[in-house]
């Protein structure tokens, strides 16, 4: 048998492909391009797939390739493979493309190359030319609406009695964004970061806990552990979905600003993809989906929140009474800020 | 002795191994309560009992990709650790050299290592190398890390074999490399079969090197795990699959006792140093 | 046989494994210790030239000698703990003739291929403040307060003393298994009940597996980090921790290597003392 007998899967291929080429006679029948992206797994992945991906495979003959992990743990992996870079893309937060930019690993894109980047606005636009920010989040209070009757409405809000004993905040890998955001609720500036400290010395033996990753985080709200916490509004939507009685409030002092960018990674072949899937990020429709299933803030003007999105996912004028975070500060002197946490705030924990 | 305290005595015992295994079975259950409940995340009281996290074929076929690849894998690393591990372990049984107590604890010191300094430094090699590609430096990475625990096995079950059984078969004029192939290396046989199954065990466990250093499109099922863990928690669907591994190891350690006898490979499958 | 049995062979035929080790082992290593030694670059993950400052850092680092302090406790509690089950175990495994035996194995490693993310979610519901075990105590009124298992020490032990203990089981079941069993029979034919056999004759003989199964969980424990940052909440600081920190959120890989160094000095130092401690109460104790 040198030609091999037709198996189902060899006809069933066959099948779909000319179904394909019928009802697709445009597409290029070229081997699809393989296009490798560092991102977020479990059910993000899905989400983010389902919203968006699956449209670039589709529209750009591309195969998609997941490369799993959190942020930092793939810009780590861009820094130690620099040599040779296996990754065409790469998710980070804002922390971590600074590192990026300063080793030399991310290549810029052309802004002119993205499809929808005029509804975009400039301040969503990177001020060096490297991929514009995406999966816009928020960073605010997040609360268990069946065990918090009345919750708080402010940053500050929560040094109030009511609440000690139920409020989480970041342990080990979001303390120098609480510390900037506290700072910025008791003095109006994000960089007296001694009265942060001095804060949340008073706060911290008051805490029902630390989390450290999201599903930690996600643990601890579901065993009733904590039923408050800072903490990003795309995560809590997210929970909200799977039915998690989860609820992101507005603080009275604006959210942060958690942006994600899609970067290049420098020495890829594919910038080309990247600025296509990052388009397809700001198309208002693909966007709105985007929204429901992982719920991030559309980025473009164009995107109009349909009804049952309003309220659970923040509004733009929301989004522009927002801060940011002075990232160029933080990743300065974070690691004299780690030492004085671990130090000073992490173990009036204890009690 | 009265046979009467005996009896106490065994039955106390038997108290004692019975509430260590519900010690170790502890947690087991919860991921197995989590994996029948119709909620996507484990919620008290349960709400009722579905079996259909086990039946999303759809979902599931991730993790089949990730265990099959996880077992590729993680035979390579076994086969690869097991030729360095026989090498050594035998040479290191059988000879008096100089120097022989710092080569012993240099083949062990990948146990030492903090697994995530080895991860980030392997990487950075392998990056600026740019030999390998695929599946080899997953590989290789793990027969370092798996050898250690072969060596061992091996050394001690070849301490044990009776020398005069090689000087009989050299004396009957038998060459060397065939009494290595015919007669010592069947003697050491049952350290070598401890050896392969703690190497693949190890291999097939190890989360931090499959992360950093699988290729793209392909990662072993603990790094899939710990990485959609690590994002959704004890989801369901991760219950569905923790409990079809449990199965999965017991059908093996079935299949092992049928044919090896259980507890022999588990007897010898860790030796002390000397 | 004949190659070895020159004064050279040893080394003609452990070349190609020790290579095999230098490449995949010792050279990462030596990565990681010429990143340690670098001159600290800010907003660099390391930087160039050759200085101490990195370690300078690690020690006068205000909770080094407490972290320090506080990893080897738990390796030591976890050390002990996995002995205490382990041992009863094992004797368990290695005497019972019938089915119950193969039962008891599969319990012990069956934990093995169970994610330890997902038994670390495993605990927290069972043990925390609002978990299973502490509601039932509450309501059968046995306290009246929540007892704080985890997101403590007592958690990151309970947490590694499962995730380690196949380990220990098997390491002695090895030592076990080269004990004489007729040695046990005439005890026992002797009119000794089972534990004084397991004390008296038993315990000396699988000394050497109790060792080098301490030495292995030690090793491990002080090592690994998924489950202290799971289930010691983020307030219970280890070295390990404390490196990740530096890889996981300030990027800083020359603080982070040197830390490892730091872990890696100290784990051998600490394995070597104990390895030459034991080995002379054992000459002195068992008679040898």
């Amino acid at each position: 048998m040198r030609y091999g007998s037709p198996t189902r899967r060899s006809v069933l291929a066959g099948a779909a492909a000319m179904a394909a080429s019928i009802a697709m006679p445009n597409v290029v029948r070229a081997a699809p391009r393989r296009f490798i992206i560092g991102t977020n797994g479990g059910v993000s992945y899905e989400a983010f797939y389902n919203a968006i991906l699956r449209h670039l495979e589709q529209r750009h003959n591309v195969e998609v390739v997941p490369v799993f992990g959190g942020g930092t743990e793939l810009m780590n992996r861009i820094l130690a493979e620099r040599a040779r870079p296996t990754l065409d893309c790469v998710v980070t937060f804002q922390g971590g493309w600074l590192i990026g930019k300063a080793e030399g690993v991310l290549e810029k894109v052309n802004y002119n190359n993205i499809a929808n980047i005029a509804d975009v606005p400039e301040f969503l636009h990177d001020p060096d030319g490297y991929a514009p920010y995406v999966n816009l989040g928020a960073w605010g209070i997040v609360c268990d609406t069946s065990a918090i009757k009345v919750p708080p409405r402010s940053f500050k809000a929560l040094w109030d009695p009511q609440y000690h004993n139920k409020l989480m905040i970041g342990g080990i890998s979001h303390w120098q964004i609480t510390l900037a955001a506290m700072s910025h609720a008791w003095t109006g500036d994000q960089h007296n970061i001694d009265v942060a400290f001095q804060k949340l010395k008073e706060l911290a033996p008051k805490l029902a806990g630390f989390y450290g990753t999201t599903s930690d985080a996600l643990t601890k709200f579901q065993q009733g552990i904590a039923s408050l916490a800072t903490w990003y509004s795309y995560t809590a939507h997210k929970a909200a979905q799977e039915g998690m009685p989860l609820q992101f409030i507005f603080p009275e002092e604006g959210a942060f600003l958690y942006p994600q960018a899609y970067h290049a990674v420098k020495g890829t072949q594919n910038v080309d993809l990247v600025e296509k899937m990052i388009g397809l990020i700001y198309d208002p429709e693909l966007s709105i989906a985007y929204a429901r299933s992982d719920g991030y803030i559309p980025c473009s003007r164009r995107a109009v929140l349909p009804d049952d999105l309003k309220g659970k996912i923040l509004s733009f004028d929301q989004v522009l009474r927002s801060n940011n975070w002075d990232w160029k500060f933080t990743t300065a002197n974070q690691g004299a800020w780690l030492t004085r946490w671990n130090a000073e705030i992490r173990p009036l924990m204890r009690g | 002795m009265t046979k009467g305290l005996g009896g106490l005595q065994t039955a106390a015992f038997g108290l004692l191994i019975a509430l260590i295994c519900f010690f170790i079975l502890a947690p087991l259950l919860v991921v197995l309560m989590a994996s029948v409940s119709p909620t996507s995340y484990l919620s008290f009281p349960p709400q009722g009992f579905t079996l259909r996290w086990f039946t999303e074929t759809g979902k599931l076929v991730r993790y089949w990709e990730a265990f099959k690849f996880s077992i590729q894998v993680a035979f390579f690393a076994t086969t690869l650790s097991l030729v360095i591990a026989t090498t050594v372990g035998i040479t290191i049984a059988r000879t008096e050299f100089v120097g022989k107590a710092a080569l012993q604890s240099f083949f062990l010191s990948p146990i030492i290592i903090p697994e995530l300094a080895l991860a980030l430094g392997l990487l950075q090699y392998f990056s600026q190398m740019g030999a390998f590609k695929g599946m080899m430096p997953l590989v290789l990475a793990h027969a370092a890390v798996c050898a250690p625990y072969a060596i061992r096995t091996i050394q001690a079950a070849a301490m044990k074999v009776d020398r005069n059984l090689e000087d009989c078969a050299l004396s009957l004029g038998a060459k060397p490399a065939r009494v290595l192939f015919d007669v010592t290396i069947p003697l050491v046989r049952p350290g070598i079969v401890a050896g392969a199954i703690m190497a693949f065990v190890m291999s097939f466990d190890n989360v931090t090197l499959s992360i950093f250093l699988s290729a793209p499109g392909s990662i072993p099922l603990p790094g899939l795990l710990y990485i959609e863990a690590a994002d959704t928690g004890l989801s369901s669907t991760l219950a569905a699959v923790s409990a079809m591994l449990v199965v999965f190891m017991g059908c093996m350690m079935l299949l092992v006792e049928k044919f090896m006898g259980l507890e022999k490979v588990a007897a010898t499958s860790l030796h002390e140093n000397k | 046989m004949r190659t070895i049995g020159r004064p050279w062979g040893p080394y003609i035929v452990l070349a190609l494994p020790t290579t095999f080790f230098l490449a995949l082992v010792a050279w990462p290593l030596f990565l990681l210790l010429r990143m340690s030694l670098s001159v600290p670059e800010r907003g660099r993950v390391f930087g160039v030239g050759l200085s101490f400052d990195n370690y300078a850092e690690v020690f006068t680092n205000p909770i080094f000698l407490e972290t320090l302090f506080v990893t080897f406790r738990i390796g030591c509690w976890v050390s002990v703990c996995t002995l205490l089950l382990g041992f009863p175990l094992a004797i368990f495994i290695w005497r019972s003739k019938t089915r119950v035996r193969a039962l008891v194995l599969f319990i012990t490693l069956a934990p093995i291929l169970v994610s330890v993310v997902v038994r670390a979610y495993g605990w927290v519901v069972l043990l925390s403040n609002k978990g299973l075990v502490n509601s039932f105590l509450l309501y059968f009124g046995i306290i009246d307060r929540p007892i704080r298992f985890i997101f403590n020490e007592t958690g990151v032990i309970i947490g590694m003393v499962h995730v380690l203990l196949p380990f220990m089981v098997l390491s002695i079941l090895s030592s076990l298994h080269s004990i004489d069993k007729s040695l046990e029979d005439a005890a026992t034919t002797l009119g000794a009940t089972p534990f004084r056999v397991s004390i008296d004759i038993v315990l000396p003989l699988v000394i050497p597996g109790v060792v080098a199964g301490v030495i292995l969980v030690f090793i491990l424990a002080v090592g690994s980090f998924i489950t202290p940052v799971l289930l010691g909440g983020q307030v219970v600081m280890t070295l390990p921790i404390l490196a990740l920190q530096q890889f996981q959120t300030t990027f800083n890989w020359a603080l982070g290597s040197a830390i490892a160094m730091v872990l890696l000095a100290a784990v051998l130092g600490m394995t070597l003392l104990f390895e030459r401690v034991m080995r002379k109460r054992l000459l002195k104790g068992v008679g040898r």
